[in-house]
């Protein structure tokens, strides 16, 4: 049955000694071959199933795994229905969210995501005791919201980059 | 207020949605699902369900299996009708499905993705199945209509594939001592039983003797270690810390830096070290592996397995136990195998000895007073190595991703034979870096499933083999077969493509080459199949397909840049090809040594007159003039391949399939295109496609047009006195 025969396992441990298995390594091990494995079937794919898949994929990441921003973005609604306000909260939130999405997917920073997740948390429990402590709309609200919207992206990365974002399929 | 509720809603309704998916993901896993290895496997090209099987179905589909077995033996011996090849050997063939179906997956398993309670499982069944293949090979009955079947065998009007079925399938049980009369069978059950003592206490002591030792070192012994190196031995102390049970052994581990006789952690040092006194304690430490006068010596066990050995082989009628094994080799006798290995000899030490005096000329350049020992082998001919042939392993390694290899030996394959592979994505592994190929031929049809399973992982074991999940036969409708390459290449760091060296690339050549010989089997009966021939001559398909790696034309045609997409340029393609001829004075010295080291061992009479191994093997090794600077590859008393493995006077294979691989490309090389198609046709038909259906010297003279020569091996390894 084998072409090396049974024989050599029972020299390979004489020779390298016994396998060493702990449970966390070889979960890590796992997970690095599941992430190779959809980069592959990614890269055989043709454009038009690719395309597809990032747009599942996109609508994924926003419901139901993106609950925690929907949940961020909600409270900045309760905070304040004047538009003008929102805008700028808004506004803040999306460009910060961009730039640390597009920084991470890059591969400029790498914070890992046991770090970035609970913070997450911390930001949405953050915005909802503002909101019910004070009733006015602080003036560093925008700059509150552009440091954890930052956060977010970064969150936001995370999931993709489980995912598997092949490193050339950036639009030029 | 009002806002707080409505956060509140949102929170619930927030965890409540976590909640669904937890639940979901319970109830889609199946309560108590039923047996895989009972059910019909309905997967794509008969892909073992890796998915649905688990831990618990293994034990109750061996059993069964066993069970099923050994029933249809009994019908096959019940039979009241005259024994004919039909009711017989085709019905022998036809048994065992299940039991050899839950055995593949389950030896590949435990060997490439194992886990404690397959481990466990091992150390039950090995018993178990050893007691079920006795059960067979000595049942009577099905003996006595065997040998019928084969005294009539003229009358019968078999086919060649037939007849060597039936010579085979005799052989087994002749082997078994079914000619014996019940004395002698007695005696020999006997002499077996003790034999498989001995073996197993042979393994036993020497992994005691392998772990018992270590060099346990401060910071400050660390001089020459590179950083890697000294990384590895620092977690060897922790770990050897973490499992000892003492808070003083603890104490004994902290901050210490640890290395072992095992070789993955000896040659390194050797080869690192600037430590002359510390080199020869570790080296001592492997060399006297179970010869230290203690109760996990090896000296008389070895004597003892050698001589039960020649004894059985007396009772059965061989002249020695050499002459026992070799009846079913390629080279059939001791004095071919002698003859062999003496050929190889002598231009091997030469060599050997002009690359004592290369590394002598560095110790004495770098102002030392003393003469290379054997523990200084490593260190020296490193050195020689860089000066002499220099190969930058680093700027080698960007050409050699692995996908640029695998197009590169598919490309190779493509080319003589005309098959495909088309990667598929939707067939389950046993893992996820284990990856599926189906394999057409040049018309389209299909040939058979490849896995690949390449990188390193903590639960798979070392070194590089081929395996198959499934057989080909043509008997009872066609079976294409699953076959497996497993790898230890290093797994790639993030996103960046894995890279191989050299070495790597040959070993996936080797390995792949194996994987042809079963997909392109093509033979009636699956005991006959792709890689069950030979040990002499099993790896020639495997070792004939590393020379087109090191082919300059192909080689250019794959090794591109990851980065930059360019060819690998002719200067680096050099200095691989020269420094394949580095260190073979030494190598094919200490392999050859230990090649007839167990040759001796197994050529003694049983009433020869020796007490232990130490006196034998000094004899043994003086009588051929092996220079005291090397050892042979493995000493009596830790050569496992022969006595705790089934190498009995089969450890000169390795250089025999090497012989005919260097002189079968050399069949190519003659006609100036290494894909001549009317060889390559040849070598598929005669080699890759036959199995063990004919006698391999028979195959590979219908493939070479001779009998294999030893020159060209000679030309590869640079043993013919060109290289400098």
């Amino acid at each position: 049955m084998y072409a090396h025969s049974e024989d050599e396992l029972i020299i390979s441990e004489i020779e390298q000694g016994q396998l060493d298995m702990q449970d966390q390594q070889m979960t890590a091990e796992y997970e690095a071959a599941l992430k190779r494995l959809r980069m592959r079937k990614l890269a055989a794919m043709p454009w038009q199933e690719k395309f597809f898949i990032f747009i599942k994929a996109g609508i994924q990441h926003i419901i139901p795994k993106g609950l925690d921003h929907i949940l961020f973005v909600l409270g900045l609604f309760f905070s304040s229905l004047i538009f003008m306000s929102l805008l700028k909260q808004v506004t803040a939130f999306t460009l910060a969210h961009t730039i640390t999405l597009a920084l991470a997917a890059l591969g400029f920073v790498e914070i890992p995501s046991s770090i970035v997740e609970p913070l997450i948390a911390l930001s949405i429990v953050w915005i909802a005791v503002e909101n019910c402590m004070f009733k006015k709309t602080n003036k560093w609200r925008p700059i509150v919201v552009f440091v954890f919207g930052l956060l977010l992206g970064l969150g936001f990365a995370c999931v993709l980059s489980e995912y598997g974002l092949p490193n050339d399929y950036f639009s030029p | 207020m009002k806002r707080i509720s409505i956060a509140i809603v949102c929170s619930i309704l927030f965890f409540a949605s976590c909640e669904e998916t937890t639940k979901k993901e319970k109830s889609n896993t199946p309560v108590n699902s039923e047996n895989p290895f009972f059910a019909k496997w309905d997967t794509p090209f008969g892909v073992p369900p890796f998915d649905k099987i688990k831990n618990e179905h293994y034990m109750p589909a061996f059993k069964k299996g066993m069970e099923e077995n050994l029933a249809e033996i009994d019908a096959i011996v019940n039979n009241s009708e005259a024994p004919t090849f039909a009711n017989t050997l085709e019905e022998l063939e036809r048994s065992g499905k299940l039991l050899t179906k839950v055995q593949r997956v389950f030896s590949n398993l435990t060997g490439s993705n194992t886990n404690p309670k397959l481990q466990e499982l091992q150390r039950e069944l090995s018993p178990m199945l050893s007691s079920h293949r006795d059960k067979i090979t000595l049942n009577e009955g099905l003996f006595n209509r065997v040998e019928t079947i084969w005294q009539a065998r003229e009358n019968l009007d078999l086919n060649s594939e037939q007849l060597k079925l039936l010579e085979y399938t005799r052989k087994r049980f002749v082997r078994s001592g079914a000619l014996l009369n019940k004395e002698q069978k007695a005696k020999v059950t006997e002499i077996n039983s003790k034999i498989s003592e001995l073996t197993t206490a042979f393994g036993q002591n020497l992994l005691a003797e392998t772990n018992g030792f270590e060099l346990i070192l401060d910071k400050a012994d660390l001089d020459g270690l590179s950083d890697g190196i000294i990384a590895a031995a620092a977690e060897t102390a922790t770990q050897k810390m973490n499992n000892a049970k003492t808070e003083e052994e603890k104490a004994k581990y902290k901050d210490k830096y640890v290395f072992t006789p095992h070789r993955s952690s000896m040659y390194p040092f050797l080869t690192e070290s600037n430590r002359r006194d510390l080199r020869e304690q570790l080296y001592k430490s492997y060399v006297q592996r179970g010869d230290n006068d203690n109760e996990t010596d090896n000296k008389e066990i070895a004597a003892k397995i050698a001589k039960l050995r020649a004894e059985r082989a007396k009772l059965m009628g061989y002249e020695t136990h050499a002459h026992f094994v070799l009846e079913e080799r390629m080279l059939k006798t001791p004095e071919e195998v002698y003859n062999l290995l003496m050929q190889l000899w002598k231009p091997a030490l030469e060599r050997a000895k002009v690359e004592v005096a290369d590394m002598q000329a560095v110790v004495d350049a770098e102002g030392h007073d003393f003469k290379i020992a054997a523990w200084d082998w490593w260190q020296y001919s490193e050195k020689v190595r860089k000066a002499k042939y220099d190969l930058d392993e680093a700027a080698l390694k960007p050409y050699l991703s692995l996908d640029n290899v695998l197009n590169g030996v598919f490309a190779t394959t493509n080319k003589l034979w005309g098959i495909t592979f088309t990667e598929l994505f939707d067939i389950k592994t046993y893992h996820p870096d284990a990856r599926v190929w189906e394999v057409k031929d040049k018309d389209g049809t299909h040939l058979g499933i490849f896995i690949g399973d390449y990188f390193t992982r903590s639960n798979k074991r070392g070194g590089a083999w081929m395996s198959s999940f499934k057989g080909q036969s043509n008997f009872d409708g066609k079976e294409r077969p699953v076959v497996v390459n497993v790898c230890n290449f290093p797994a790639p760091v993030g996103d960046a493509p894995a890279l191989l060296s050299f070495d790597n690339v040959t070993t996936l050549f080797h390995e792949f080459g194996h994987a042809m010989h079963g997909i392109l089997s093509n033979v009636n009966y699956s005991s006959m199949s792709g890689t069950s021939g030979p040990r002499d001559f099993t790896e020639f398909p495997a070792q004939i397909l590393e020379h087109w790696a090191s082919e300059p034309e192909i080689l250019k045609s794959f090794a591109t840049h990851y980065k930059t997409g360019e060819v690998i340029p002719d200067e680096l393609i050099n200095k691989v090809l020269k420094a394949s001829k580095f260190n073979q004075g030494f190598a094919n010295t200490e392999y050859l040594a230990a090649s007839l080291l167990d040759m001796d061992w197994h050529t003694i009479n049983a009433d020869e007159d020796l007490k232990d191994a130490d006196a034998f093997e000094e004899a043994s090794m003086s009588k051929i003039g092996l220079i005291g600077v090397i050892a042979p590859r493995y000493r009596s008393t830790y050569f496992a391949h022969i006595f705790a493995g089934g190498y009995a006077a089969g450890y000169y294979s390795y250089v025999h399939s090497a012989v005919l691989d260097s002189d079968g490309f050399e069949a190519f090389k003659e006609t100036g295109d290494v894909f001549n198609p009317e060889l390559a046709a040849k070598l598929r038909k005669h080699v890759y496609e036959k199995g063990s259906t004919e006698e391999a010297m028979e195959l590979y003279k219908q493939f070479r047009g001779r009998e294999p020569k030893i020159d060209a091996l000679l030309k590869v390894r640079g043993l013919d006195g060109s290289s400098d």
